[in-house]
């Protein structure tokens, strides 16, 4: 069992073969990334998939949430913010999958989960805007392989219902 | 204004207790929870303060008879039977209790084998109860208004009372400009503004669509517009008219509406609420609740409550969880809904990782 206390959250990865702090910014620890490219939080190794994990706390979701904004500054606004986390949690994917390319990491296949505090319907939309940017699975006839299996963006309950061995709480 | 509303051994209900808020309530939860019920109680009861408002002696056995005959008409019971509103299974009467702003309260009971309800009531209602309540139901009507009012009278439709009584509240006359309130003028205005054109009525349910150029028909405009066509036609007549009529109760104003349009009806009724309108909906829309999330302004005094209607995992029962706070709704049907969606798609592209 791997346990990762990051960024105020505790993940207990049952049946992982490997979890850890990738975007570690300690130089004295062994895994520290050292490298100027955006990190995802988490990579965990399991037998046959690997999953990375960017999360983030937001305590007013609504700066997001572009649907309902309700001036037309507002609209922009949110339109901005929304547009500003999704290219935020693309690159991160990205260049955390450049890192592992390097490393010899990328073998199996790769799934991305986004923990984040906003609610299902605006989890789904982040989700949708996300998976066609990654973009998740073979998206040209010129790949032989996909960068991404599946991106999936969650809150903290809908984590804990999915993923019954990897559970995950907040830190006091 | 109702304050407070207790249901017991009703329909779906065994035993419920609801605080309203004076301003904007809405109602959220899954299909057979019980939301139209809850509306159509709440609204059938009102009448009584408008009829003793209006008349303060009104014989005690007639009343009970009306009311009686308006709770058969708003719940079509199987065999018109007053005992199968009883809640399955329960002893005890069935018991609704409504509590006013002002303190009045008025309640109703029967048992399995009632012929009729038994109603008993505390206080005065001379001043300000005059006014009664509108309930819109889902569908629109503005398509078969024309002779419906008469046909209802005449034949046993399969409609229930709430839409007769939509007809008669639409085909009352308008009233003097002068005496529309400014936030009705203004909520006519925008109404037409986004339609394109305002709807006429001729009387006998006759109702056309009148623009800059032409007219047409109701039935050949789009359900949407006819929708918030009867939004303008209440306020027209008066039938709402904030500081003045009884609550609102809208049943899924959502059905029929483009969601484009329901950013204007938030604001329409957030802003008749900001001058006594108090309005009691029923939703099963996403966009809807968060409209009211979003606008509602604590500057301009809103209040916006949200109750939940949920059916207890372990009993099977009934209950209701309110909150003032849009985050705090538990539980939230509409939110699960897109959660389930994130379940299933879960389940299909990482099969059981992590489980």
């Amino acid at each position: 069992m791997k346990v990762i206390e990051t960024d105020g959250f505790e993940f207990c990865f049952t049946d992982a073969l490997d979890a850890f702090v990738f975007d570690e910014s300690d130089k004295t620890k062994p895994r520290f990334h050292g490298a100027p490219m955006k990190a995802v939080d988490i990579v965990a190794e399991f037998k046959n998939a690997y999953v990375y994990i960017e999360l983030k706390d937001y305590d007013d979701f609504s700066a997001y949430d572009m649907l309902n904004a309700t001036t037309d500054d507002e609209i922009s606004d949110r339109q901005r913010n929304f547009k500003w986390l999704k290219d935020y949690l693309k690159y991160k994917f990205r260049d955390s999958y450049l890192y592992r390319y390097a490393e010899e990491k990328v073998e199996k296949e790769v799934h991305y989960i986004c923990l984040l505090t906003f609610d299902n319907a605006l989890n789904s939309r982040m989700q949708k805007s996300l998976k066609k940017e990654l973009p998740v699975g073979k998206i040209s006839r010129r790949w032989i392989r996909e960068l991404a299996k599946s991106c999936k963006v969650v809150n903290l309950e809908k984590w804990n219902k999915n993923f019954p061995k990897w559970p995950v709480k907040r830190l006091d | 204004m109702i304050a407070r509303f207790e249901l017991r051994n009703f329909t779906a209900f065994r035993n419920l207790d609801i605080d309203f808020s004076p301003k904007i309530n809405v109602i959220i939860g899954e299909n057979n929870t019980g939301k139209t019920h809850l509306l159509k109680a709440a609204y059938g009861i009102y009448v009584v303060g408008p009829l003793l408002g209006i008349e303060p002696d009104y014989d005690a056995e007639e009343l009970e008879t009306d009311l009686t005959t308006r709770f058969l008409r708003l719940f079509l019971p199987l065999d018109g039977r007053l005992g199968r509103m009883h809640h399955h299974g329960a002893k005890d009467q069935a018991f609704l209790d409504i509590e006013f702003a002002q303190g009045q309260k008025i309640n109703a009971e029967f048992s399995r084998n009632s012929k009729l309800l038994k109603i008993r009531w505390e206080g005065s209602y001379e001043v300000g109860y005059e006014d009664v309540a509108v309930f819109i139901p889902t569908k629109e009507v503005l398509s078969f208004t024309k002779g419906f009012i008469s046909l209802y009278e005449k034949y046993g439709l399969s409609f229930d009372h709430t839409y007769q009584d939509i007809c008669l509240r639409l085909e009352l006359p308008e009233l003097r400009s002068e005496t529309l309130h400014e936030k009705a003028k203004w909520a006519m205005g925008e109404i037409e503004k986004i339609c394109g054109g305002r709807f006429i009525f001729s009387g006998g349910g006759k109702v056309t669509f009148k623009t800059k150029r032409d007219e047409y028909s109701a039935n050949s405009i789009a359900e949407g517009f006819r929708k918030v066509g009867m939004l303008y036609r209440l306020l027209e007549t008066g039938a709402i008219q904030p500081g003045v009529s009884g609550p609102l109760f809208w049943d899924e104003p959502e059905s029929n509406l483009n969601p484009k349009m329901m950013k204007l009806l938030v604001q329409i009724l957030l802003e008749l609420s900001r001058n006594g309108q108090q309005v009691i909906l029923a939703t099963h829309d996403y966009v809807l609740l968060k409209w009211f999330d979003l606008l509602s302004d604590k500057g301009k005094d809103d209040h916006v409550r949200f109750h939940s209607l949920y059916r207890d995992t372990k009993t099977g029962e009934i209950k209701i969880s309110s909150t003032d706070d849009y985050i705090e709704i538990a539980p939230n049907s509409i939110d699960d809904a897109f959660g389930y969606l994130i379940d299933k798609e879960i389940e299909k592209d990482m099969g059981n990782l992590g489980k």
